[in-house]
Protein backbone atom coordinates (compact mmCIF):
# COMPACT_ATOMS: atom_id res chain seq x y z
CA UNK A 1 0.00 0.00 0.00
CA UNK A 2 0.93 3.68 -0.65
CA UNK A 3 2.87 5.01 2.33
CA UNK A 4 0.76 8.38 1.59
CA UNK A 5 0.65 10.00 4.81
CA UNK A 6 4.41 10.83 4.78
CA UNK A 7 3.63 14.33 3.51
CA UNK A 8 3.24 16.40 6.39
CA UNK A 9 1.07 18.61 4.51
CA UNK A 10 -1.34 15.58 3.69
CA UNK A 11 -1.21 14.62 7.02
CA UNK A 12 -2.14 17.65 8.40
CA UNK A 13 -5.00 18.42 6.17
CA UNK A 14 -6.39 15.24 7.06
CA UNK A 15 -6.00 15.68 10.63
CA UNK A 16 -7.53 19.08 10.55
CA UNK A 17 -10.54 17.64 8.20
CA UNK A 18 -10.79 14.40 10.52
CA UNK A 19 -11.24 17.37 13.57
CA UNK A 20 -13.63 19.29 11.89
CA UNK A 21 -16.09 17.11 10.79
CA UNK A 22 -15.77 14.83 13.96
CA UNK A 23 -16.51 18.40 16.07
CA UNK A 24 -19.25 19.41 13.88
CA UNK A 25 -21.14 15.42 14.74
CA UNK A 26 -20.25 15.78 17.84
CA UNK A 27 -22.30 18.68 18.34
CA UNK A 28 -25.28 16.97 16.50
CA UNK A 29 -25.29 14.70 18.89
CA UNK A 30 -24.89 16.90 21.57
CA UNK A 31 -27.77 18.54 20.24
CA UNK A 32 -29.85 15.89 19.82
CA UNK A 33 -29.41 14.50 23.18
CA UNK A 34 -30.33 17.44 24.47
CA UNK A 35 -33.77 17.17 22.86
CA UNK A 36 -34.12 13.85 24.25
CA UNK A 37 -34.06 15.51 27.36
CA UNK A 38 -30.49 14.00 28.09
CA UNK A 39 -28.86 15.50 30.85
CA UNK A 40 -25.91 17.77 29.99
CA UNK A 41 -23.71 15.73 32.38
CA UNK A 42 -25.25 12.41 30.63
CA UNK A 43 -24.19 13.61 27.25
CA UNK A 44 -20.88 14.32 28.05
CA UNK A 45 -19.78 11.09 29.63
CA UNK A 46 -21.30 9.16 27.25
CA UNK A 47 -19.34 11.06 24.10
CA UNK A 48 -16.20 10.47 26.80
CA UNK A 49 -16.73 6.39 27.55
CA UNK A 50 -18.50 5.08 24.62
CA UNK A 51 -16.95 7.59 21.62
CA UNK A 52 -18.63 5.51 18.88
CA UNK A 53 -21.29 8.09 17.08
CA UNK A 54 -23.13 6.17 15.08
CA UNK A 55 -24.07 3.92 18.05
CA UNK A 56 -24.62 7.34 19.94
CA UNK A 57 -27.37 8.16 17.58
CA UNK A 58 -28.66 4.42 17.26
CA UNK A 59 -29.38 4.73 21.14
CA UNK A 60 -30.85 7.88 21.25
CA UNK A 61 -33.01 7.12 18.12
CA UNK A 62 -34.54 3.50 19.69
CA UNK A 63 -35.15 5.39 22.70
CA UNK A 64 -36.92 8.09 21.09
CA UNK A 65 -39.19 5.94 19.13
CA UNK A 66 -40.13 3.79 22.48
CA UNK A 67 -37.99 0.85 22.39
CA UNK A 68 -36.61 -0.20 25.79
CA UNK A 69 -33.20 0.03 27.30
CA UNK A 70 -32.48 -3.25 26.37
CA UNK A 71 -33.03 -2.96 22.76
CA UNK A 72 -30.99 0.24 22.40
CA UNK A 73 -28.30 -1.76 23.61
CA UNK A 74 -28.71 -4.21 21.41
CA UNK A 75 -28.84 -1.53 18.52
CA UNK A 76 -25.41 -0.44 19.30
CA UNK A 77 -23.75 -3.71 19.92
CA UNK A 78 -24.70 -4.22 16.47
CA UNK A 79 -23.47 -0.97 14.99
CA UNK A 80 -20.41 -1.34 16.85
CA UNK A 81 -19.47 -5.29 16.30
CA UNK A 82 -17.47 -3.74 13.43
CA UNK A 83 -15.16 -2.93 15.80
CA UNK A 84 -13.96 -5.90 16.88
CA UNK A 85 -13.24 -6.47 13.24
CA UNK A 86 -11.44 -3.74 12.32
CA UNK A 87 -9.37 -4.82 15.60
CA UNK A 88 -8.20 -7.80 14.72
CA UNK A 89 -7.16 -6.18 11.22
CA UNK A 90 -5.02 -3.84 12.86
CA UNK A 91 -4.23 -5.71 16.33
CA UNK A 92 -1.52 -7.69 14.20
CA UNK A 93 0.10 -4.47 12.39
CA UNK A 94 0.39 -2.51 15.59
CA UNK A 95 3.48 -2.70 17.22
CA UNK A 96 2.40 -1.96 20.94
CA UNK A 97 2.76 -2.86 24.66
CA UNK A 98 -0.18 -4.58 25.94
CA UNK A 99 -0.55 -1.62 28.46
CA UNK A 100 -0.85 1.20 25.57
CA UNK A 101 -2.60 -1.53 23.37
CA UNK A 102 -5.36 -0.89 26.45
CA UNK A 103 -5.48 2.67 26.26
CA UNK A 104 -5.54 2.64 22.69
CA UNK A 105 -8.70 0.20 22.34
CA UNK A 106 -10.93 3.38 23.52
CA UNK A 107 -9.84 5.33 20.34
CA UNK A 108 -10.35 2.60 17.52
CA UNK A 109 -12.66 3.88 15.45
CA UNK A 110 -13.39 3.86 11.42
CA UNK A 111 -10.78 6.76 10.79
CA UNK A 112 -7.72 5.55 12.99
CA UNK A 113 -8.56 2.08 12.10
CA UNK A 114 -8.32 3.13 8.21
CA UNK A 115 -5.82 5.32 8.86
CA UNK A 116 -2.91 2.38 10.24
CA UNK A 117 -4.09 0.38 7.17
CA UNK A 118 -3.04 3.31 4.98
CA UNK A 119 0.51 3.28 6.26
CA UNK A 120 2.86 0.54 5.42
CA UNK A 121 5.87 1.86 8.51
CA UNK A 122 4.90 0.47 11.63
CA UNK A 123 5.95 3.56 13.71
CA UNK A 124 3.87 5.55 11.26
CA UNK A 125 1.05 3.69 11.79
CA UNK A 126 1.16 4.07 15.69
CA UNK A 127 1.95 7.50 15.51
CA UNK A 128 -0.61 8.42 13.32
CA UNK A 129 -3.32 5.95 14.81
CA UNK A 130 -2.80 7.74 17.97
CA UNK A 131 -2.53 11.47 16.41
CA UNK A 132 -5.91 10.87 14.59
CA UNK A 133 -7.52 9.05 18.04
CA UNK A 134 -6.63 11.60 19.91
CA UNK A 135 -7.48 14.48 17.45
CA UNK A 136 -11.00 13.20 16.94
CA UNK A 137 -11.88 12.45 20.64
CA UNK A 138 -10.83 16.43 21.49
CA UNK A 139 -12.77 17.01 18.60
CA UNK A 140 -16.11 15.01 19.50
CA UNK A 141 -15.71 16.06 22.83
CA UNK A 142 -15.54 19.44 22.67
CA UNK A 143 -18.70 19.33 19.99
CA UNK A 144 -20.64 17.35 22.38
CA UNK A 145 -19.88 19.87 24.79
CA UNK A 146 -20.80 22.60 22.62
CA UNK A 147 -23.96 20.88 21.19
CA UNK A 148 -25.61 19.87 24.66
CA UNK A 149 -25.27 23.80 25.57
CA UNK A 150 -25.55 25.50 22.40
CA UNK A 151 -29.19 24.00 21.89
CA UNK A 152 -30.39 23.71 18.35
CA UNK A 153 -27.91 25.82 16.79
CA UNK A 154 -27.70 23.15 13.69
CA UNK A 155 -30.71 21.83 13.73
CA UNK A 156 -30.10 21.35 9.91
CA UNK A 157 -27.47 18.89 9.13
CA UNK A 158 -28.67 18.15 5.62
CA UNK A 159 -28.15 21.56 4.98
CA UNK A 160 -24.88 21.63 4.62
CA UNK A 161 -24.40 17.73 3.67
CA UNK A 162 -23.43 17.18 6.88
CA UNK A 163 -25.19 13.80 7.02
CA UNK A 164 -22.87 12.80 3.82
CA UNK A 165 -19.87 14.20 5.77
CA UNK A 166 -18.66 10.54 8.25
CA UNK A 167 -19.26 8.87 4.69
CA UNK A 168 -17.35 10.79 2.50
CA UNK A 169 -14.81 11.38 4.79
CA UNK A 170 -14.46 7.73 5.45
CA UNK A 171 -14.32 7.43 1.63
CA UNK A 172 -11.96 10.19 0.96
CA UNK A 173 -9.64 7.94 3.39
CA UNK A 174 -10.32 5.44 1.70
CA UNK A 175 -9.20 7.02 -2.00
CA UNK A 176 -5.77 7.81 -0.57
CA UNK A 177 -4.94 3.71 -0.11
CA UNK A 178 -6.87 2.44 -3.24
CA UNK A 179 -3.48 2.15 -4.96
CA UNK A 180 -2.67 -0.64 -3.15
CA UNK A 181 -3.20 -4.06 -4.50
CA UNK A 182 -6.44 -5.55 -4.74
CA UNK A 183 -7.76 -2.66 -2.49
CA UNK A 184 -10.24 -1.34 -5.10
CA UNK A 185 -11.59 -4.91 -5.84
CA UNK A 186 -12.24 -5.07 -2.21
CA UNK A 187 -13.94 -1.41 -1.94
CA UNK A 188 -16.14 -2.84 -4.65
CA UNK A 189 -16.74 -6.25 -3.73
CA UNK A 190 -17.67 -4.82 -0.13
CA UNK A 191 -20.09 -2.02 -0.84
CA UNK A 192 -21.63 -4.56 -3.58
CA UNK A 193 -22.35 -7.58 -0.93
CA UNK A 194 -23.66 -5.18 1.76
CA UNK A 195 -26.07 -3.68 -0.90
CA UNK A 196 -27.15 -7.11 -1.78
CA UNK A 197 -26.96 -7.96 1.83
CA UNK A 198 -29.80 -5.22 2.91
CA UNK A 199 -31.84 -6.85 0.52
CA UNK A 200 -32.30 -9.88 2.65
CA UNK A 201 -31.13 -8.89 6.46
CA UNK A 202 -31.08 -5.29 8.65
CA UNK A 203 -28.44 -2.69 7.42
CA UNK A 204 -26.86 -3.65 10.59
CA UNK A 205 -25.96 -7.01 10.01
CA UNK A 206 -25.72 -6.43 6.16
CA UNK A 207 -22.64 -3.87 7.02
CA UNK A 208 -20.99 -6.75 8.69
CA UNK A 209 -21.39 -9.17 5.87
CA UNK A 210 -20.07 -6.52 3.56
CA UNK A 211 -16.57 -7.54 4.49
CA UNK A 212 -16.73 -10.75 2.99
CA UNK A 213 -16.67 -8.79 0.00
CA UNK A 214 -12.69 -8.93 0.89
CA UNK A 215 -12.83 -12.87 0.42
CA UNK A 216 -13.14 -12.04 -4.03
CA UNK A 217 -9.68 -10.37 -4.36
CA UNK A 218 -8.68 -13.08 -2.10
CA UNK A 219 -10.05 -16.16 -4.07
CA UNK A 220 -9.00 -14.13 -7.36
CA UNK A 221 -5.42 -13.97 -5.44
CA UNK A 222 -4.84 -17.47 -4.58
CA UNK A 223 -6.93 -19.15 -7.80
CA UNK A 224 -5.63 -16.92 -10.77
CA UNK A 225 -2.34 -15.54 -9.27
CA UNK A 226 -1.00 -18.95 -7.97
CA UNK A 227 -0.93 -20.90 -11.30
CA UNK A 228 0.66 -17.84 -13.10
CA UNK A 229 3.88 -18.71 -10.72
CA UNK A 230 4.88 -22.54 -11.14
CA UNK B 1 -31.46 6.93 28.97
CA UNK B 2 -30.33 6.04 32.05
CA UNK B 3 -26.73 5.63 33.61
CA UNK B 4 -26.93 2.09 33.74
CA UNK B 5 -27.37 2.02 30.38
CA UNK B 6 -24.29 4.51 29.46
CA UNK B 7 -22.30 1.70 31.71
CA UNK B 8 -23.64 -0.98 29.59
CA UNK B 9 -22.42 0.50 26.45
CA UNK B 10 -19.39 2.12 27.50
CA UNK B 11 -18.11 -1.31 28.56
CA UNK B 12 -19.37 -2.94 26.20
CA UNK B 13 -18.04 -1.10 23.06
CA UNK B 14 -14.82 -1.17 24.49
CA UNK B 15 -14.28 -4.79 24.89
CA UNK B 16 -15.64 -5.27 21.37
CA UNK B 17 -12.60 -3.42 20.45
CA UNK B 18 -10.25 -4.18 22.96
CA UNK B 19 -10.90 -7.89 21.82
CA UNK B 20 -10.28 -7.37 18.18
CA UNK B 21 -6.80 -5.49 19.40
CA UNK B 22 -5.58 -8.26 21.56
CA UNK B 23 -6.44 -11.38 19.03
CA UNK B 24 -3.24 -11.44 17.09
CA UNK B 25 -1.12 -8.90 19.09
CA UNK B 26 1.72 -10.89 19.43
CA UNK B 27 2.11 -13.12 16.45
CA UNK B 28 4.04 -12.61 13.44
CA UNK B 29 1.48 -13.06 10.16
CA UNK B 30 3.09 -13.85 6.62
CA UNK B 31 2.86 -10.33 4.57
CA UNK B 32 -0.34 -12.55 2.08
CA UNK B 33 -2.53 -12.84 6.03
CA UNK B 34 -1.34 -9.01 6.82
CA UNK B 35 -3.01 -8.08 3.31
CA UNK B 36 -6.32 -10.01 3.48
CA UNK B 37 -6.71 -9.09 6.71
CA UNK B 38 -6.56 -4.87 5.50
CA UNK B 39 -8.95 -6.28 2.20
CA UNK B 40 -11.82 -7.00 5.19
CA UNK B 41 -11.55 -3.48 6.89
CA UNK B 42 -11.54 -2.15 3.18
CA UNK B 43 -14.67 -4.24 2.42
CA UNK B 44 -16.28 -3.15 5.75
CA UNK B 45 -16.02 0.30 5.46
CA UNK B 46 -16.59 0.21 1.69
CA UNK B 47 -20.03 -1.60 2.52
CA UNK B 48 -20.98 1.00 5.15
CA UNK B 49 -20.06 3.89 3.55
CA UNK B 50 -22.71 2.21 0.46
CA UNK B 51 -25.06 1.84 3.23
CA UNK B 52 -24.87 4.89 4.93
CA UNK B 53 -25.17 6.81 1.09
CA UNK B 54 -28.28 4.37 -0.02
CA UNK B 55 -30.24 3.92 3.57
CA UNK B 56 -31.97 5.92 5.44
CA UNK B 57 -32.49 4.73 9.57
CA UNK B 58 -32.82 1.21 7.53
CA UNK B 59 -35.21 1.71 4.69
CA UNK B 60 -34.07 2.19 1.62
CA UNK B 61 -33.74 5.83 0.10
CA UNK B 62 -32.62 7.33 -3.17
CA UNK B 63 -31.96 11.13 -3.21
CA UNK B 64 -29.36 13.59 -3.62
CA UNK B 65 -26.96 11.99 -1.35
CA UNK B 66 -25.92 10.06 -4.01
CA UNK B 67 -25.00 12.28 -5.79
CA UNK B 68 -22.49 13.62 -3.13
CA UNK B 69 -21.31 10.13 -3.15
CA UNK B 70 -20.59 10.01 -6.89
CA UNK B 71 -19.10 13.56 -6.84
CA UNK B 72 -16.81 11.90 -4.00
CA UNK B 73 -16.26 8.83 -6.26
CA UNK B 74 -15.25 10.41 -9.23
CA UNK B 75 -12.52 12.74 -7.66
CA UNK B 76 -11.28 9.48 -5.92
CA UNK B 77 -11.23 7.75 -9.16
CA UNK B 78 -9.65 11.08 -10.61
CA UNK B 79 -6.61 10.72 -7.65
CA UNK B 80 -8.11 14.15 -6.34
CA UNK B 81 -5.94 15.30 -2.91
CA UNK B 82 -7.90 14.32 0.25
CA UNK B 83 -9.30 17.48 1.09
CA UNK B 84 -10.96 17.80 -2.59
CA UNK B 85 -12.82 14.68 -2.14
CA UNK B 86 -14.04 15.92 0.97
CA UNK B 87 -15.20 19.41 -0.15
CA UNK B 88 -16.60 17.81 -3.66
CA UNK B 89 -18.58 15.50 -1.76
CA UNK B 90 -19.94 17.27 0.72
CA UNK B 91 -20.50 20.19 -1.56
CA UNK B 92 -21.75 18.91 -3.83
CA UNK B 93 -24.60 16.80 -1.57
CA UNK B 94 -25.09 20.83 -0.42
CA UNK B 95 -25.62 22.30 -3.24
CA UNK B 96 -27.79 20.24 -5.17
CA UNK B 97 -30.26 21.06 -2.19
CA UNK B 98 -30.03 24.46 -2.59
CA UNK B 99 -31.54 24.14 -5.95
CA UNK B 100 -33.20 20.92 -5.79
CA UNK B 101 -33.87 20.30 -1.95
Amino acid sequence: MVASGSSIVGNWTRLVSLAVINFLIGALFGSAASSADVSPTMTIVMSATIFAGASQFAVLGVLLAGGSPYLAWLAAVFVNVRYLILGVTIGSTLKMGATERIVAAHFLIDPTALLVQLETKPSVKRRTFWQAGITIYLSWMLGTVIGTFGGTAISDPERFGLDMAVPILLLALLGQGFRGRGNGLAATSGAAVAVVAFLFVPSNIAVLLGCLGALIPMFLERTIAKPKSQ
Amino acid sequence: MTWTLVAYLAVTTYLLRLAGLITFSGREMSEAVMRYLSWFAVALISGLIALQALTIDGSWSFDLRLAGLIAALVAVYLRAPFFVVLLLGVGTTALLRVFFG
